[in-house]
């Protein structure tokens, strides 16, 4: 390992993967510290009988219940909804459900077209090229001509089967006169590069074990640490360190065995989510002037509803992972009485015992008794699930904070998650949720059952160290620069002003491309401490 | 760990059906909860704190007493012994999460042609 990097980054998620690459390739000595180790796919048990009940388990996104070495605990009792998040080389994309959303053009103009939030420093325009760039590495599946996206290139892979239930959902959407799309998603439907075609298991969230997905512990590190990126796993980062000229030297970590290193850079990126990031800052006193640093966080509310039909829709198979998306009510009309939306993913509901479960089926999950196996048979292959990621607002009072008793197993106080649903979240979410009922019942489901919000569903983490062009009114500039200090950059979600009511990764990549991009051509007027 | 009364509550949450049998006929009681608490060691704990809260009353009334975390648990733990059973997963006629390949489809242009006629439903943005 270099005693000093051209780039030092911290977290080996989908952020650091995508901007390591870059940098890599442009010839600059990167270290990467990640505090988790390589997945274990050997804890995938997709095809073990054992599978629904471990699921949880070792894959569980919540740090809470996981418990691994590697975790630091999150204190989340003033929070509406529980953060989830994977700490290992790969982060959060082991176990999200590669659900690929590109935000919509007016993600980026919030402030301009609802008079609420902020516009982003940038356009979908201008994201474009970078979001096609990152989807060929990514191994993204789908079809080209959505219209609710600009014209443009498509995915490189050949969209997922529509399954019955798609077919269903797109004739209903189709009479309704809805916006239906086969999904978007980053699961290869062919051997492509260094991924596996699927096997349709609908395990995507707990351990793929085919290789299927497209998590950057697949897609990029192995190529990354060929191209002599220099990944150090086992390493928390306590502290960013400064000189007298108020430029990051680097960061001290410790690793596994409790042993203290620092390791010296010239730049310093953050790519460690929407808490790890603003945790770090707050630890190390930095980039705070405006104030906004944990502030705005947002979690995207997630609901359910779940259509049961009388055709067997084969689907406790099939992609988790979405068949088909709808973005009908994507853009805001404010007779809705709130502004905003939510994007919808058409998924498969999975085994037997997911069949009991609060998760899609309600914490009222009235199931036990006379009716178990009647109702067992109405679910089980029988039911498809609409999954509602809605939009909420950046808020200065959702935050994250460090948490004054609770310390990680280093004795790093922990951060703690403050976090209400608005009013305009909760009227979102409800109308939404109206509506997916009405599309299953177009679709011939003779029955709905609607999960409200689900609480361990914070996947998106999102806001929390605000991107703008004032520093009174932002933490980074544009290209993800801090504006306190000039050689310390925030590439992950934490930088979003809006949050969009997509699934993140897609936009979280193409911006850590874009800032990249931006610091590799610009490096020769970089300020350095060394 | 009192068994008999673990099966009693089980037969509540799981009765026999024409077709399925009870939670205690599938065995969960035995070589099922004994292949949970294989995969899922750290259980054992809890299904036997559960169940002292639940003695010497009935299954009825040990049921009905419990909070909702201990139920759902207890309900989590009798349902993966139940449906980890070799007869119960074959009169569901499920095999597991097994693998399907993808079998290459061409969409009907005709499905997607509505949706094509609708036009674009985002909202023009000015570029930078």
């Amino acid at each position: 390992m270099p005693s000093s990097a051209d780039v030092l980054i911290i977290g080996a998620g989908p952020t650091g993967a995508v901007a390591a690459k870059r940098f890599a390739q442009a010839g600059m000595r990167v270290v990467v510290l990640e505090q988790g180790d390589w997945p274990d796919y050997s804890k995938a048990r997709a095809d073990h009988l054992d599978f629904e009940l471990t699921m949880g388990c070792h894959w569980s996104g919540n740090p809470n219940r996981r418990k691994a070495a590697c975790d630091y605990p999150i204190e989340d009792s003033d929070s509406d909804i529980s953060a989830v998040l994977y700490n290992a080389v790969g982060g959060g994309t082991v176990i999200y459900a590669a659900h690929w959303q590109r935000n919509m053009p007016s993600d980026f103009r919030v402030r301009t077209l609802d008079g609420i939030g902020d516009d982003w420093p940038l356009t979908y325009d201008d994201l474009q090229p970078y979001y096609e760039r990152v989807e060929e590495d990514f191994g993204v599946s789908g079809l080209g001509g959505d219209p609710a996206f600009p014209p443009g290139k498509g995915p490189p892979l050949p969209p997922a089967p529509l399954a019955p239930m798609g077919r269903r959902v797109a004739k209903a959407h189709n009479q309704l006169g809805w916006h239906w799309w086969p999904g978007p998603n980053a699961i290869a439907t062919r051997p492509y590069r260094a991924l596996n075609p699927c096997q349709q298991r609908a395990t995507c969230m707990w351990g793929c074990v085919e290789g299927a997905k497209g998590s950057v512990d697949r897609t990029h590190w192995p190529e990354n640490v060929r191209h002599g990126v220099q990944l150090v796993t086992g390493a928390r980062v306590q502290k960013l360190e400064t000189n007298g000229n108020g430029l990051v030297t680097g960061a001290a970590y410790i690793d596994r065995t409790g042993t203290k290193h620092f390791q010296k850079a010239d730049v310093t990126v953050l790519g460690a989510n929407g808490i790890g990031t603003p945790r770090l800052l707050l630890l190390s006193g930095l980039a705070n002037s405006s104030g906004l640093v944990g502030r705005r966080l947002m979690m995207h509310p997630f609901g359910t509803v779940v259509g049961m039909f009388e055709e067997d829709l084969g689907s406790t198979h099939g992609l988790w992972g979405q068949h088909i998306h709808s973005l009908q009510f994507y853009e805001t009309d404010t007779a809705r009485g709130f502004v905003r939306g939510a994007k919808w993913g058409l998924q498969p509901t999975g085994g037997p015992l997911s069949m009991t479960r609060a998760y899609p089926w309600g914490a009222d999950n009235g199931i036990w008794g006379p009716n178990f196996h009647s109702d067992v048979r109405k679910r089980l292959g029988h039911s498809a699930m609409w999954g509602i990621i809605a939009e909420d607002l950046p808020e200065g009072e959702n935050r994250i904070v460090l948490d004054p008793k609770l310390k990680d197993s280093d004795g790093i106080p922990a951060p703690k998650v403050i976090y209400r649903m608005s009013d305009n979240s909760k009227r979102l979410l409800e109308f939404h949720l109206a509506r997916a009922r009405e599309s299953l019942q177009a679709a011939g489901a003779y029955q709905t059952v609607t999960a409200p919000l689900i609480r361990e569903t914070g996947w998106h983490l999102l806001g929390t160290s605000k991107m703008g062009t004032d520093p009174a009114t932002s933490v980074v500039d544009p290209w993800g620069k801090c504006h306190d200090v000039p050689n310390l950059f925030i590439y992950d979600g934490s930088i979003w002003p809006t949050s969009s009511g997509m699934n993140p990764t897609a936009t979280i990549a193409a911006m850590a491309l874009w800032c990249a991009e931006h610091l590799v051509k610009n490096r020769r007027e970089q300020k350095t401490p060394l | 760990m009192n068994i008999p009364l673990f099966d009693a509550i089980a037969d509540l949450l799981i009765p026999a059906a024409s077709d399925m049998p009870s939670a205690s006929r599938a065995a969960v009681g035995t070589t099922g909860l004994a292949e949970v608490l294989k995969f899922r060691p750290e259980l054992k704990a809890i299904l036997e704190a559960v169940l002292a809260q639940c003695e010497g009353k009935s299954a009825q009334d040990a049921l009905k007493s419990l909070d909702g975390d201990s139920r759902g648990i207890l309900a989590e733990i009798v349902a993966s012994a139940y449906f980890m059973n070799a007869e119960v997963r074959a009169r569901l006629h499920y095999h597991g999460q097994s693998a399907k390949a993808i079998v290459p489809e061409t969409i009907d242009p005709a499905l997607l042609q509505p949706v094509l006629e609708r036009g674009a439903i985002y909202r023009e943005t000015k570029s930078t």
